[in-house]
């Protein structure tokens, strides 16, 4: 496979809303009128006035620029807002096609009000940034869904489905139940049936979450960003052990925000005890680890894995964790520590490269996804 | 196997080949525990009406092989001495670890009883009452005549004074080799509320280990929730040690105390690797916040933390354990472990054939060495006279004829009255 | 263990007992061999086991019995049998006793012959 033929695919781009008061123009009274939390309030956020200097990319600060959207005109406010920027930052990276996923503004504490604001975050992606084919870079969006209202969801993703751009659906990382549990099986149910894989992704503020960590709340945000993503394993564990691979052969889930270095040590112990637990899960068929790569996809994270001065150990660690089958290139832009592809895994050979960067992403997105110029 | 002949009967000292950094041994009686008990928990609660006490919580998840119901405890169970639970017998458990499988010194973190997580006065006398029971049945006399038992001082979490004043009351004894608190806990063991506890175990050379407790309650739930089934809620426990050992590293908990240790117990090694690399790239970018944190995670691990085995996995790929566990610095970090008598325990023999000669020894004995300070050579002692016999064999009689005895309606109780834990 | 006057234990075949002492459901261990043998009666038929289990070593025949799991649809359970299922008290892994394989995986235990002969049974090849 060259190198040249296909653009790469960024599976984790997570544009803002020009301001938070845009969320507005995309609420039908009554939920127009009620209260909602902006969309950076972080706890444990990132020091600004030592590096990294802040949550977002210094590119994507807004300087001042004015975006007309078909409900109003708005002067940028937040990083990531600008399109004009991401298309410099994609363009850059040999981006031709990037999956838009949003975070939102936290677990909102009633369920309808959640279930209204994924609707406005759903209305405005299809509204301003999946019309956008300019320079020739293609925008696929995420039908973001509310787990803690099960009905409301299966109702956005019907809504959802059959627009041309939308390849997946979307939920929190954080949430009050595992994700295999029995509250959320409709969900699936509905994404499946629809072929589309569902994202899971960290919040974009907080809101009514549990701790992020099971030592409760790290004290600095060092720790914080070293050990929440693992909570992506606590929902793996889940889908595993309450059967929903089983039930849904096609069910495709993409943990979006890395972690895939945990992975392989974890899978490990679940596979460990998975012959004495027949008596309690009969119905995991497999050993655990042979659900990974009919089931389950990692964006990619450059603070994660051994290091690229050891090339060698890269390769090794990379062969003994199926990493090429299982990653798929993402930026996470514009948040700071966004990757652009030359930062991934460099030591890896052109074919193994080319699967993480966009075959990966192809073939997870599947007939969702153009083949590109 | 570590085999007699490798030791000249004539000898009268011995290298020192394993040391087994995890093993649990529980009272025989509820009397043996409860005259160990300080006041006035002991009146207000083990005098009058005890069984209303609950002492134990459900475990979680539990699992039918968690009790020891399935063949390591019960009549006969492959663990179970002729009077008492598996692991309530100093001499048997000498047999079984000592003879059996060849083990040289045992490290004990008693794990009955959970803690009393709602009162942080009742669970420091709770881990008082452990030591004072720890000391006087397993460290001390007859118990440990052979000089193979060492012990850790427990303390609990809640209280990091009360903590210290425990440690300061056990340092200088011969046979408490480390401090010991339960992982199980809403505040990672770097943050400054326990820098009581620090102090005082680095004042006395003594390692801080923790240990996994995962009983019902809110400590055990996830970020994302409570899991529902053993298969997942086993594997979710690495990320409770993954917490702890972060926050020691960026607290700088190590650049303070230079001499201090902290060992992660039942928690496993594979995932260090990983680990390590994860705290560096994340160093690299965000060390501004923690000054504090003066030196790259890797080597701060490497030299500060150490990781016990059990329970050692079992990947499917050829090199795939022994590659992750040098990646996780099996030369130096990596400690054996065996956890007996708990139903995953992994015996010496076994975890001996898993590993490359090269760092082998340093796994298996070594590492720990260093650690704890113990000596590399110990006296030679009855226990090394003693010609293992064919365990297996002896186990099935043994099983065969209790249940017979059990049937006829006299024998061992039928099931472990104190539920194993992990 | 009583044995009747025309058959004896030689040295490759050992008398386990009398078939009346072992119904269906209930075993013995007999201490031959490396690790000694355990034998069962599975539902009117004897299985004999080598009392060490290809996991890590445990001794298979100290554990119990458990009727047969199939796997099955989420929250449902298909239970059949009675104590078909021998699992050992190491790890937990478990054996069916009717075949000596084991129910995940592909780890089998030692079996060894067993026959009925005038009312005993009788290990052989050990």
């Amino acid at each position: 496979m060259g190198t040249d033929t296909q653009g790469v695919v960024d599976a984790a781009v997570h544009p803002r809303m020009l301001t938070s008061q845009q969320i507005y123009d995309y609420l039908r009274q009554p939920y127009s009128g009620l209260v909602y939390n902006s969309p950076n309030r972080f706890f444990h956020p990132t020091p600004t006035g030592i590096p990294p200097f802040g949550e977002w990319l210094e590119q994507s600060r807004p300087d001042g620029e004015v975006v007309t959207t078909s409900a109003g005109t708005y002067t940028a406010r937040e990083p990531g807002s600008v399109p004009a920027r991401t298309h410099e930052y994609l363009r850059a990276n040999g981006v031709s096609q990037a999956v838009l996923n949003p975070t939102l503004r936290g677990l909102v504490p009633a369920a309808d009000q959640g279930s209204a604001i994924c609707s406005a975050y759903n209305e405005w992606q299809a509204a301003t940034w999946l019309q956008d084919e300019s320079d020739g870079l293609r925008f696929l969006g995420t039908i973001r869904v509310n787990p803690m209202d099960p009905e409301g969801a299966v109702a956005e993703i019907e809504r959802w489905a059959d627009h041309p751009r939308m390849v997946q659906v979307g939920v929190p990382l954080e949430s009050h139940h595992p994700y295999g549990q029995r509250y959320y099986l409709a969900i699936w149910k509905a994404a499946v049936a629809h072929g589309l894989p569902v994202a899971v992704k960290a919040e974009g503020g907080v809101g009514v979450e549990y701790f992020p960590t099971m030592t409760g709340m790290p004290r600095t945000h060092i720790e914080f960003s070293a050990l929440h993503r693992d909570r992506f394993f606590f929902h793996l564990a889940s889908f595993i052990a309450e059967g929903t691979f089983d039930r849904f052969p096609d069910l495709r889930i993409v943990f979006a925000d890395g972690g895939f270095d945990m992975l392989t040590p974890a899978m490990w112990r679940m596979d460990m005890d998975w012959p004495i637990t027949r008596t309690e899960v009969p119905w995991v068929k497999q050993v655990p680890s042979d659900y990974l790569r009919q089931h389950v996809r990692f964006v990619t994270n450059r603070l994660e894995g051994p290091p690229d001065s050891e090339p060698e150990t890269v390769v090794e660690w990379a062969r003994r964790t199926d990493a090429a089958h299982l990653l798929v290139y993402g930026s996470g832009y514009p948040v700071w520590s966004s990757a652009r592809p030359d930062q991934i895994l460099p030591a890896l050979d052109d074919e193994d490269r080319d699967r993480i960067l966009w075959g990966n992403a192809h073939e997870l997105y599947a007939s969702r996804l153009a083949a590109t110029r | 196997m570590v085999s007699a002949e490798s030791r000249d009967p004539q000898a009268a000292t011995v290298p020192v080949r394993v040391v087994d950094c995890d093993v649990h041994p529980v009272p025989a009686t509820m009397e043996e525990f409860i005259e160990h008990y300080p006041e006035p928990f002991r009146s207000r609660y083990f005098t009058r009406y005890r069984e209303d006490v609950p002492l134990s919580f459900l475990l979680y998840t539990p699992h039918s092989n968690t009790g020891g119901n399935q063949g390591m405890g019960g009549p006969g169970g492959y663990a179970m001495p002729p009077r008492g639970g598996a692991g309530s017998d100093p001499d048997f458990l000498a047999q079984q670890l000592c003879v059996d499988n060849g083990v040289d010194y045992c490290i004990m973190n008693p794990l009955f009883f959970r803690p009393r997580h709602w009162d942080a006065e009742w669970d420091a006398a709770h881990a008082t009452a452990t030591n004072n029971w720890l000391a006087a049945n397993w460290l001390e006399g007859r118990a440990n005549r052979h000089g193979r038992y060492f012990g850790s001082i427990q303390v609990s979490s809640m209280d990091a004074q009360a903590a210290a004043r425990e440690v300061e009351r056990w340092a200088g004894h011969p046979a408490f080799i480390q401090s010991y608190m339960l992982a199980d806990s809403f505040v990672p063991f770097g943050a400054p509320q326990f820098e009581p506890l620090l102090k005082a175990s680095a004042r006395h050379d003594l390692p801080l280990a923790t240990h996994l407790y995962r009983h019902s309650g809110i400590r055990s739930m996830t970020p994302v929730g409570f899991p529902s089934y053993h298969v997942e809620a086993l594997p979710n426990w690495i990320f409770t040690y993954i917490c702890h050992v972060t926050s020691t590293v960026f607290e700088g908990i190590f650049d303070r105390y230079p001499n201090l240790k902290f060992v992660a117990v039942e928690g496993g090694c594979e995932w260090v690797g990983p680990l390590l690399w994860r705290l560096d790239r994340q160093w690299e970018e965000l060390r501004a916040e923690v000054p504090q944190s003066t030196r790259r995670p890797s080597e701060v691990i490497r030299e500060h933390v150490r990781f016990a085995t059990q329970p050692l996995c079992e990947p499917p790929g050829r090199g795939d354990l022994t590659r992750f566990m040098e990646w996780g610095g099996a030369e130096e970090a990596i400690v054996f472990s065996s956890d007996y008598p708990h139903y995953d325990f992994d015996p010496a023999p076994w975890v001996t054939q898993q590993l490359p000669e090269s760092w082998r020894d340093r796994v298996m004995a070594k590492n720990a060495l260093e650690t704890y300070g113990l000596p590399a050579e110990r006296p030679r002692d009855y226990l090394d006279d003693i010609e293992p016999q064919n365990p297996r064999k002896q186990a099935g009689e043994r099983r065969y004829a209790a249940l017979a005895a059990a049937s006829a309606g006299h024998g061992n109780a039928e099931t472990p009255w104190i539920e194993s834990a992990d | 263990m009583t044995s009747s006057h025309s058959v004896r234990s030689t040295p490759t075949s050992h008398v386990v007992g009398r078939v009346d002492d072992l119904p269906p459901g209930s075993s013995t261990f007999v201490p031959v061999g490396k690790f000694g043998v355990g034998v069962y009666n599975v539902g009117g038929e004897f299985r004999a086991v080598t009392n060490y289990c290809p996991h890590r070593g445990g001794p298979l025949c100290v554990g119990r019995r458990y009727p047969v799991i199939e796997p099955s649809e989420p929250y449902q359970f298909e239970v059949s049998g009675e104590d078909e299922i021998l699992k050992c008290p190491w790890h937990g892994w478990e054996f069916d006793l009717r075949d000596g394989v084991s129910e995940v995986g592909t780890k089998r235990i030692r079996m060894h012959r067993v026959r009925v002969e005038d009312g005993l049974v009788i290990l052989e090849g050990v």
